[in-house]
């Protein structure tokens, strides 16, 4: 059935249409792309059958790629991780593109994030091999693209090292160099990661403070990156530090998904 | 290989010499990053988005389409509202897949007719 699609294996709507699967399952609304293929293609399995039997390396890292972040938000890291590896297998992933720069980004959150829920030193070895390498593009090109990146990734560094002073000062100039150039949602992320670790290392209120600010960063762009899953997590994440109070004001938002 | 009709257009009419070359430079990202300072994803989108406007003013389809394309990703990685990019992307996507426009060879033609 697949050999009979007579749409090119290049067509912009391929690409075009991965692009809108992504949103789509970040926001948890279905906008039916599909339909514009009236048929020939039914979804994004379909697709992806095709770009195998093709050997169309090109739309399979998109594909794989549009999983990986996907994933990543929904805060799935072993799924993460599965997508991750497929698109990096690809011969096409080690040429630096858009996505390729943000899907390396986010490994290196995941590895560290899976270094300190105890899944082994590989993980803490994958968070810095990446580390060096954003280091390396902060260096070489716009500073403004990757500052909030890479201290983001040093602060998850360094509380991976128990060094919460380090940890603490690294993340709040993520959080707020990610607000002066108006990456909302990677404040949000940043925002979030640093309440993680302050309820790891047991300052409940101070976490519950940053963790309600990555909500608030949510609700002010509704339908950011993640919006649903976003809220799911954090709301999670603010019962578990036991803060009723939070979690009452958040109730009476309506909010707790 | 047709002229680059495109850019002369551009030039000549509408003097947004600098849209195509944020065009360039996102679709070479990789060279053109590491060589020069480029802007913020959102600037990079908004530039994408006139030449889309500019190529489909100018009958000059395919490169507007493949410039939409580019712009919804700076835009995703931007951090921009996910309903508009969602809308932008449904919407443009029945005509797109309709006419079935190629984006590979886009790039290319455009990197050689600059390069010529």
């Amino acid at each position: 059935m697949m050999s009979k699609i007579c749409l090119s294996q290049k067509s912009i709507s391929f690409y075009l249409v991965t692009g809108a699967t992504l949103v789509d399952s970040l926001t948890g609304i279905d906008t039916r792309p599909y339909l514009a293929f009236e048929g020939k293609i039914l979804n994004e399995e379909c697709l992806l059958a095709d770009a195998i039997h093709s050997n169309n390396h090109s739309l399979m890292e998109a594909i794989y790629t549009g999983r990986f972040i996907s994933a990543f938000w929904k805060g799935q890291y072993a799924e993460a991780n599965k997508w991750y590896d497929l698109a990096s297998e690809l011969k096409l992933f080690s040429m630096i593109k858009i996505r390729v720069l943000h899907c390396t980004f986010y490994r290196g959150l995941v590895a560290f994030q899976l270094y300190r829920d105890g899944q082994g030193e590989d993980w803490l070895d994958e968070g810095r091999r990446i580390l060096t390498k954003v280091e390396g593009w902060s260096r070489k090109c716009c500073t403004s693209l990757f500052e909030n990146k890479l201290h983001l990734l040093q602060a998850e560094d360094h509380a991976s090292d128990g060094n919460i002073a380090r940890a603490k000062k690294s993340y709040e100039l993520s959080i707020a160099l990610a607000g002066d150039v108006g990456l909302i949602h990677e404040q949000g992320l940043a925002a979030e990661y640093y309440g993680k670790f302050l309820s790891s290392i047991v300052e409940l209120d101070e976490a519950n403070v940053w963790l309600l600010r990555a909500h608030s960063v949510s609700m002010h762009d509704i339908c950011s990156l993640c919006f649903h899953m976003m809220m799911s997590r954090l709301t999670h994440l603010i019962c578990s530090s036991f803060s009723l109070y939070v979690y009452q004001v958040l109730y009476s938002m309506g909010c707790t998904c | 290989m047709k002229k680059d009709t495109f850019g002369i257009f551009l030039c000549d009419h509408l003097d947004i010499e600098q849209n195509i070359c944020a065009y360039i430079r996102s679709l070479t990202y990789p060279s053109f990053l590491f060589a020069s300072n480029i802007g913020p994803h959102q600037e990079i989108a908004s530039d994408l988005v006139q030449v889309y406007l500019t190529g489909m003013k100018g009958g000059e389809i395919q490169y507007a389409v493949g410039a939409l394309y580019v712009s919804v990703g700076y835009s995703f990685f931007g951090g921009s509202h996910l309903n508009l990019l969602s809308e932008t992307a449904t919407d443009s996507l029945g005509f797109v897949a309709k006419h079935n426009y190629e984006t590979l060879g886009v790039a290319g033609e455009m990197l050689l007719s600059i390069y010529k």
